[in-house]
């Protein structure tokens, strides 16, 4: 009988558990995982469950193990893998032979820099539940919250901690907040949302020195301005965990170097979600960091394992919640071609959408649901759409779907 | 069983869907090449509406996580959604259509 291992109890690595299952795989599977807690929704944690200081959502029913038949090793840290061998070592000593093993062991946050005189007490990060559950008992009604970063999950914790009856202060290094993810437009609108509901935004600030003990409470930047709060989090983006695959030897590169089935340098191994750098479908490859690439990649790499999988170059699709509204984002933001933007006549919402050759590159929806599930499938599947109808709003994007699906029948 | 009139027929055309909000759960009306089909219109795994979703082959597939469901059995057909959705039996007259909510079922 064949040892499946997976590195990771996240969503990938979840994902991978239950997809090896469907797909017939009748082998056993040990689930390695360092949180001591089963695979929990980690979008979660930036939103309802800090806010609602409660836990977040759980990613499998509560028999899922028992029905997958998957040897569940939770709060276990694996110390090293050994390739030639195929061995997996872990702190209490014993080791497991594994046949083919999947990294699925997510992104750590980024931490700042600092100069060396810089206190960190009061300084905390958000990647995990504990960092979660420190944060709940940290921010109290009145507190002034400082928020170093306005990338995604800096927007969704001013949101969140707005929400919770305190104050946040966003610093963001760039002149305009969520430029990588989503754009200059969208960029602005959220800042005026967010502003709105009273989070004050900083941008152009780099932090050098942050001093929080109860005597300072300041975080300083690098042209001398000084901003005081109770506490600050930091939230400059993620990095791959690749620790443990760069010391068995796996060419990594910001992630993992896999294909476009998930496989690293041998047919041993595999990675998926954050911590693989997967092959996009417009060139090039990268760590992705969303819910629903890292689902993908990780069914994909199941079926790879069990000699099946079918290649998979990724499409960036993501979501997130700023400031009440329900964003949703497709395909590279930033590229050739005409950008689009497409105001919701009879709303708020708009959709933002980049055109080139009669191909839909990218869109990014606010609260434009509907207009966003039908754009999402003319990206996947490549369709050729009529210029003129993308660029008028009263034409539903569910119309100009049905008028591209005609013209390929 | 008591069916209530929800829509008009030409609300759901063909391939579409339609929420409506008339009873204690909101319920999406699907037009299924001109059959009409109802469901919950919360998908069973998020909060979302699935009126918005994209429906294809008789199946809606939820705008937030990619979970699909059956609008005619409400079986789950692709996860991360793992309960199925209640359905509700619908009724056409004329141009008038009618749903029965207090017999929504869940199929197992």
């Amino acid at each position: 009988m064949q040892n499946f291992a997976i590195i990771g109890a996240g969503l990938a690595g979840a994902t991978a558990c239950r997809s090896l299952r469907d797909q017939g795989f009748e082998g056993k599977i040990f689930l390695f995982g360092d949180e001591p807690y089963e695979p929990y929704d980690r979008p979660s944690l930036s939103k309802s469950a800090l806010a609602t200081k409660s836990a977040p959502p759980l990613l499998m029913g509560c028999n899922w193990s028992e029905e997958y038949r998957v040897e569940k090793c939770l709060g276990v840290r694996v110390e090293a893998i050994d390739l030639p061998s195929m061995r997996i070592e872990v702190r209490s000593g014993s080791d497991l032979k594994f046949d083919k093993l999947l990294f699925a062991t997510g992104s750590r946050a980024r931490s700042l820099r600092l100069d060396a005189h810089s206190e960190t007490l009061g300084l905390y990060s958000l990647r995990t539940l504990d960092d979660c559950v420190a944060l709940q008992g940290a921010i109290s009604p009145g507190a002034q919250v400082i928020i170093i970063g306005g990338g995604l999950i800096g927007c969704e914790l001013a949101t969140t901690i707005q929400k919770m009856g305190a104050k946040a202060i966003i610093l963001e290094t760039a002149n305009e907040l969520l430029l990588r993810v989503l754009g200059k437009t969208i960029g602005s609108w959220c800042r005026e949302e967010l502003e709105a509901i009273g989070v004050e935004v900083h941008t152009g600030v780099s932090i050098t020195h942050v001093d929080l003990d109860p005597s300072f409470r300041e975080v300083r930047c690098g042209d001398g301005r000084r901003f005081s709060g109770d506490l600050a989090i930091v939230s400059v983006g993620a990095e791959p965990v690749t620790d443990l695959a760069e010391h068995a030897g796996l060419a990594c590169a910001r992630g993992i170097i896999v294909n476009s089935v998930g496989m690293a340098s041998s047919d041993t191994v595999y990675a998926a979600g954050d911590v693989a750098s997967w092959p996009l479908r417009s060139g090039g490859r990268r760590s992705l960091e969303t819910y629903l690439n890292s689902q993908n990649q990780a069914a994909v790499a199941a079926g790879a394992m069990l000699g099946k999988g079918e290649p998979a170059p990724q499409v960036p699709i993501s979501w997130t919640e700023i400031a009440g509204h329900r964003i949703q984002m497709m395909g590279e933001v930033t590229g050739p071609g005409d950008v689009v933007t497409r105001v919701d006549p009879g709303g708020t919402g708009m959709t933002v959408c980049r055109l080139n050759g009669g191909e839909l590159q990218s869109v990014v929806s606010i609260d434009q649901t509907a207009d966003f599930s039908f754009a999402s499938k003319i990206i996947e599947r490549r369709m050729q759409v009529d210029a003129k109808s993308i660029r008028d709003p009263l034409i539903r994007m569910k119309d100009v779907f049905k008028l591209a699906a005609k013209t390929i029948a | 069983m008591a069916f209530k009139k929800v829509c008009s027929l030409d609300e759901v055309p063909e391939g579409d869907a339609l929420r409506v909000e008339l009873f204690d759960e909101p319920i999406a009306l699907f037009n299924l090449d001109g059959e009409i089909l109802a469901t919950q219109d919360r998908c069973t795994h998020g909060d979302w509406s699935l009126a918005d979703g994209f429906l294809e082959n008789g199946v809606i597939e939820c705008t937030l996580h990619w979970g699909k469901f059956c609008v005619r059995t409400g079986k789950v057909k692709a996860p991360p959604a793992c309960a199925a959705l209640t359905v509700y039996p619908v009724k056409v007259e004329g141009n008038d259509v009618y749903v029965d909510f207090e017999s929504g079922k869940v199929n197992d």
